[in-house]
């Protein structure tokens, strides 16, 4: 299942950022998406649409094991500072 | 003389009657029209720093700082119009119900007035915290689509916005109501002082729009309460993603901002009254802009995202100015001008020493009929992104290379980018004195530049108003001499030398 995936330009690091770029899904890195109060407290990613706080990394784990979609707002704040 | 400055935030000049209005709909801006009548009209006015807080910059001080920083405070080296009109004799008032003022990433603004009044409430505005649950269906609403966690504590939430505006029963509770009354009548209270400065600074129209009757169904035949349709979209493309949005909810989103130009109009004219029954008009300049526009679904955007082009529905503002003495009131005024020109035009009014190191250049000139022409470029953007300019008949919007960071220079750290979180330390920020209109050492540190298209964009804005038509790389003389202008620009401000390389431009020789 393709998903198309939001991020803000200064809440993904590189290593993040280069894995998105080699994604099968579309990637839209912004310079904002106005989720300011997110992003200040913690990694989130914006999947088809709707918000998905938490680790980036296993965000897109669970997406490129072909996870149906993810469940929105529903994730813990246990990400990484961001980038 | 007085000086009664009005800026409407987001107000889009192509939704007014004095400009045309060129939409498909017959929003009623009877008062603005009104005033448009009596004054001078401005057809080829652009913004100048964007958003919110760069354009009072520009206002407050003369000084148009994307080139050098973003949305920030007031600097220590800032002469801030409403302090140079204290010192020249005049009272000077803020109100507002703008919370840009009071957040993170903004400082200083409504300290340099006699008395400010702040109306509560706008946006995420820290008011209420109760109750916890805000009523539908205005949360649904603000919320949007997405349908984001009404419980969120974190900056910026929208819930906050449900939350604040709770209690509010009928219209006079909203808050363009309160501002103009409020404003109308203070100039009943203040007639005894011999010379006054005074700012109403509304943040309608500015998003969230939610309106109260008979505004909400006065452009749609929707029911405006459906928790379906959202009343704060977010910015982005209209196809995709979170911004994503139907014609059906395109469509409201034009209604609610249609009816609450109509509902600042209304209460605008209250303003106006005022002015009639104090016969305050002989002695009083009053001057009525935008900070910017707001994408509708124009080019298939909504709001003003960091990644659109700049379009003139962003940059090109109305702009209206009474001055009793000048001969061309009632005209319509052709001449390119800038929206960093209303802080020299108002010292100037005000008899206020304008400081020579400005970026503003006085109107007052043009008011006067002492010339036609005024400016040969404006110059307008975000920090960190594309450089705009315009001629007045063509504009060229020239992107950045994103592989180029930005530098951000200020006297305070402010966040280059999340502009409403409390500020982050800048450990590799250096020192100097690099600011050409400042003798004062500033913070200068790097940020990532971000792209609002891969190529140069240029349109005839005379014959193309809409910008359909991207002339750019078809060989026209006009990009050639755009880009030339651009240049000229930069180098007339003297732009840091690093922005050339940042846009992938050849600096002057010299």
């Amino acid at each position: 299942m393709c998903h198309l995936i939001e991020c803000c330009l200064g809440n993904v690091d590189a290593p993040v950022r280069t894995r998105l770029a080699e994604s099968d899904h579309p990637v839209r890195a912004k310079p904002c998406l106005q989720r300011c109060g997110d992003c200040y407290r913690g990694s989130f990613l914006v999947i088809d649409g709707e918000m998905v706080r938490g680790d980036h990394r296993a965000t897109l784990d669970r997406l490129d094991v072909g996870a149906d979609r993810p469940e929105a707002g529903g994730a813990t704040d246990e990400g990484s500072d961001p980038a | 003389m007085n000086v009664l400055f009005v800026s409407i935030d987001s107000l889009n000049r192509h939704f007014l009657g004095t400009y045309g209005q060129p939409i498909e709909m017959d929003v009623e801006t009877d008062n603005l029209d009104r005033f448009a009548e009596r004054a001078a009209t401005f057809e080829t006015h652009y913004a100048g720093s964007l958003p919110c807080m760069p354009t009072r910059r520009e206002w407050f001080t003369g000084t148009q700082e994307f080139l050098w920083r973003p949305w920030g405070p007031l600097e220590p080296f800032d002469s801030p119009l409403p302090d140079l009109a204290r010192g020249a004799g005049a009272l000077t008032k803020l109100i507002t119900d703008h919370f840009h003022y009071f957040e993170n990433g903004s400082d200083g603004y409504y300290k340099v007035f006699n008395g400010f009044e702040f109306v509560r409430g706008q946006e995420w505005d820290a008011w209420r915290t109760a109750p916890r649950i805000p009523p539908e269906p205005v949360l649904s609403q603000v919320l949007g689509p997405s349908g984001d966690d009404p419980d969120d504590l974190g900056y910026t939430s929208r819930a906050q916005y449900a939350r604040n505006v709770a209690s509010f029963e009928e219209e006079a509770d909203f808050f363009a109501p309160r501002v103009f009354s409020r404003a109308a009548e203070w100039l009943g209270e203040n007639d005894d002082w011999d010379q006054w400065f005074c700012y109403v600074d509304s943040f309608d129209v500015h998003e969230p729009f939610h309106v109260p009757e008979p505004y909400a169904s006065m452009y749609t035949d929707e029911d405006p309460t459906d928790p379906e349709l959202t009343t704060w979209p977010f910015y982005g493309r209209t196809d995709e993603g979170q911004s994503e949005l139907s014609q059906r909810q395109i469509d409201f989103v034009r209604s609610q901002f249609a009816g609450k130009v109509t509902m600042v109009d209304r209460w605008f004219g209250r303003l106006l009254d005022a002015l009639d029954e104090g016969d305050r008009w002989s002695d009083t300049v009053v001057v009525v802009t935008s900070d910017h526009g707001h994408l509708l679904g124009e080019h298939g955007w909504m709001g003003k995202p960091l990644d659109v082009p700049m379009y003139d529905v962003l940059a090109r503002t109305p702009l209206m100015i009474w001055h009793p003495d000048s001969p061309r009131m009632g005209e319509r005024i052709d001449a390119l001008t800038a929206a960093v020109d209303l802080y020299a035009t108002m010292l100037e009014a005000l008899g206020a020493e304008v400081p020579p190191e400005t970026h503003s250049r006085s109107l007052l000139p043009l008011l006067r009929g002492e010339r036609d022409t005024h400016r040969e470029w404006a110059l307008y953007g975000y920090w960190g992104s594309s450089v705009n300019v315009t001629d007045g008949r063509y504009t060229y919007l020239h992107p950045c290379e994103e592989s180029v960071d930005a530098l951000c220079h200020s006297t305070s750290m402010m966040n280059p980018h999340s502009w409403f979180t409390p500020p982050s330390p800048e450990p590799n920020a250096e020192t100097g004195r690099f600011l050409p209109y400042t003798d004062t050492p500033v913070w200068r540190y790097a940020a990532p530049s971000y792209s609002r298209q891969e190529e140069p964009m240029l349109f005839d804005v005379r014959e193309d108003p809409t910008q359909e038509n991207d002339l750019a790389g078809e060989g026209t003389g006009a990009e050639t001499r755009l880009r030339g202008l651009l240049v000229d620009a930069m180098a007339s401000l003297e732009a840091p030398a690093q922005q050339y390389e940042r846009l992938g431009l050849t600096p002057p020789a010299g």
